[in-house]
């Protein structure tokens, strides 16, 4: 069942329990599959508790395209534009798969695009997006937007 | 809404935002304050950044390095430099067409060179892209009172920049006069699209002192002078904008902020397009000398300077001249000679250029084709040299000559082709002759009739 190209297929299940199955070029587009492939884990299906399908879904499509040879650059570049024009809710879960698969190219994408959502946003928004609790008192925060007053126009 | 960012994560997109935003979202939580306050992260966070931003337009980027010779002939040299790995461009040769006298490089912006000759106050813009020889701007206005084309011991510029206005899409060459009066300086600006010099109005008062240095950053000038922290001196950065045309002061950081050096030498430069101040500071019988980095954050925000670093360096490197990028600095050395100093690192490399102690100089150009960014915008005229414009140059008689010229060549190399052409084709019949008079037979090859002719 050999050919000149290994046409293993590596099985995932996302969180919410959806199977994917994909050619094993695709899935080592992630360096923490690659590892896993490269150690002999990847026999069974790899479970994936902190992905869910739809992410999940979303992340292998970006391998796919990734490894197919008869996309053109500009073809490639129109894709990763238009992959990250989704909701705050679907961008943060892709945020955390891209950052536990570590799939080369698409944690900076989501990171930079991510950072320029937030940079025009003032504090209070930041921490119902990023859900920090707010641990300074009244009077620290004041003191905080005194010394940098200029940050706060 | 993400329920648990993981800090890897959060320090990830805190490097990828701009100072401003950090500053402001230090009030977020003690654990952001902690991450971004940590001096380290800002200045990793602005140093480890190509000052060049990734624009496709601009293909090629150089860096110049010039400076006095060191015999002290007066003459200068040059070095173009690829941006990325400091070598010689292999694929264009550049040479700087040299000037009448003494001339100082202004800055360059896409695609021209601007030149400053001290001694006669001409003013030149070069062409990176065609090459040609310097053009040499129309007088200004103060320079034409005084008397035309005769070295005028009465009459310098004080200072001049150098930039583009990308609103009106031109160039701008701004320079600063002594008033008639004496006292506050005059300045006048020459705008390329218009072809004439115009006097501008200042808002500000600017005493001759604060204008011994310049900086060019994009669409704006900064001025400064290197020495002066007497308190009583009007101390104070002169920016003007290129789009408005306008001059304003703004201040250094409070000098109280810095540790009292023996010896100190202060200087500005452009940092990822922001205002950065270097100190260098010196005291007797320590074995290194201390670096201060500070950057203005937010232009034109007084509040707004912070104290990158402070770095040891050692004692034979004298001069900061030009942040390149991932946090490398050129600097001249005891000898005269660049170097490139890590500053994370703190490793040194020598990068084979040398010159007149305290004149070496690094200036960054695009070299783009002119065509690209002016044809459409800057006024066409019958004639194709794209720096001529119409009131100023009215026949374009240099021009036509240097195109006739061109022409002249090309035909020369046409018919010294064709003689070339014809030579060939001769020799080619004596070989077909020379080779059917071997393969008869009987001759030298003998061999078979039947093998043909070649």
């Amino acid at each position: 069942m050999s050919s000149s190209k290994s046409n293993k297929i590596v099985k995932l299940e996302s969180s919410d329990n959806k199977t994917f199955e994909v050619e094993e070029a695709v899935a080592v587009q992630s360096e923490t599959l690659k590892n896993m492939v490269d150690d002999g884990c990847a026999n069974d299906t790899i479970p994936l508790p902190n992905v869910n399908g739809k992410i999940l879904e979303m992340v292998l499509g970006w391998c796919k395209k990734h490894v197919d040879e008869t996309v053109t650059g500009d073809e490639l570049n129109k894709y990763e534009a238009d992959f990250l024009d989704l909701d705050q809710a679907d961008l943060y879960g892709l945020l955390m798969a891209a950052n536990f698969l570590n799939v080369k190219g698409l944690l900076d994408r989501v990171l930079q695009r991510v950072a320029d959502m937030i940079k025009g946003k003032k504090p209070e928004e930041i921490r119902r997006i990023f859900n920090i609790k707010n641990d300074f008192t009244p009077e620290e925060e004041e003191e905080i937007r005194l010394e940098n007053a200029w940050a706060f126009d | 809404m993400a329920t648990y960012v993981p800090e890897e994560v959060v320090m990830k997109i805190l490097s990828m935002l701009p100072p401003k935003s950090l500053i402001r979202f230090k009030c977020v939580c003690k654990r952001w304050k902690a991450l971004i306050g940590n001096p380290d992260f800002l200045s990793k966070n602005l140093l480890n950044h190509s000052i060049f931003t990734q624009n496709p337009t601009h293909p090629l980027r150089l860096i110049l390095f010039s400076a006095n010779d060191i015999s002290e002939t007066g003459n200068q040299i040059h070095s173009f430099r690829s941006y990325d790995s400091l070598r010689c461009p292999s694929q264009t040769p550049l040479n700087l067409p040299p000037a009448p006298s003494y001339t100082e490089i202004v800055a360059s912006c896409n695609g021209l060179l601007c030149l400053w000759d001290v001694m006669l106050s001409d003013i030149y813009l070069w062409n990176l892209a065609t090459s040609s020889d310097l053009e040499a701007l129309p007088a200004s206005p103060s320079r034409s009172r005084t008397g035309l084309r005769v070295p005028n011991d009465d009459f310098a510029f004080h200072n001049v920049g150098f930039g583009f206005d990308s609103g009106s899409n031109d160039f701008k060459v701004v320079t600063l006069v002594d008033s008639d009066g004496g006292g506050w300086l005059e300045a006048e600006i020459y705008s390329l699209r218009s072809g004439s010099w115009r006097q501008l109005h200042l808002s500000v008062n600017i005493a001759r002192h604060l204008v011994s240095q310049s900086v060019a950053l994009d669409g704006a000038f900064l001025w400064h002078d290197n020495y002066t922290f007497d308190d009583c001196v009007d101390d104070r950065i002169v920016a003007f904008d290129f789009s408005d045309e306008k001059f304003r002061k703004m201040m250094f950081p409070d000098a109280r902020l810095f540790y009292d050096y023996d010896i100190c030498m202060r200087t500005l430069m452009e940092l990822k397009g922001s205002v950065a101040m270097l100190i260098l500071g010196r005291e007797e019988r320590k074995i290194t000398k201390d670096l201060e980095i500070w950057v203005m954050l937010e232009f034109g925000v007084n509040e707004s300077w912070t104290r990158l670093i402070i770095i040891q360096l050692p004692l034979h490197l004298e001069i900061p001249l030009r942040f390149w990028k991932n946090g490398e600095l050129f600097m001249e050395n005891s000898e005269g000679q660049m170097v490139l100093y890590d500053l994370l690192a703190q490793t040194e490399t020598n990068l084979q250029f040398e010159g007149y102690g305290g004149t070496l100089k690094v200036v960054y150009c695009n070299f783009v084709r002119f065509e690209g960014m002016g044809s459409g915008v800057i006024p066409t005229s019958s004639c194709s040299c794209q720096l001529h414009n119409t009131t100023q140059f009215n026949d374009h008689e240099d021009c036509r000559r240097k195109q006739r010229e061109i022409e002249q060549k090309l035909e020369e190399t046409q018919i010294l082709l064709r003689d070339m052409q014809e030579g060939m084709s001769k020799m080619q019949e004596q070989i077909d002759m020379l080779m059917a008079l071997v393969r008869r037979p009987g001759g030298s090859f003998g061999g078979d009739p039947s093998h043909g002719k070649l």
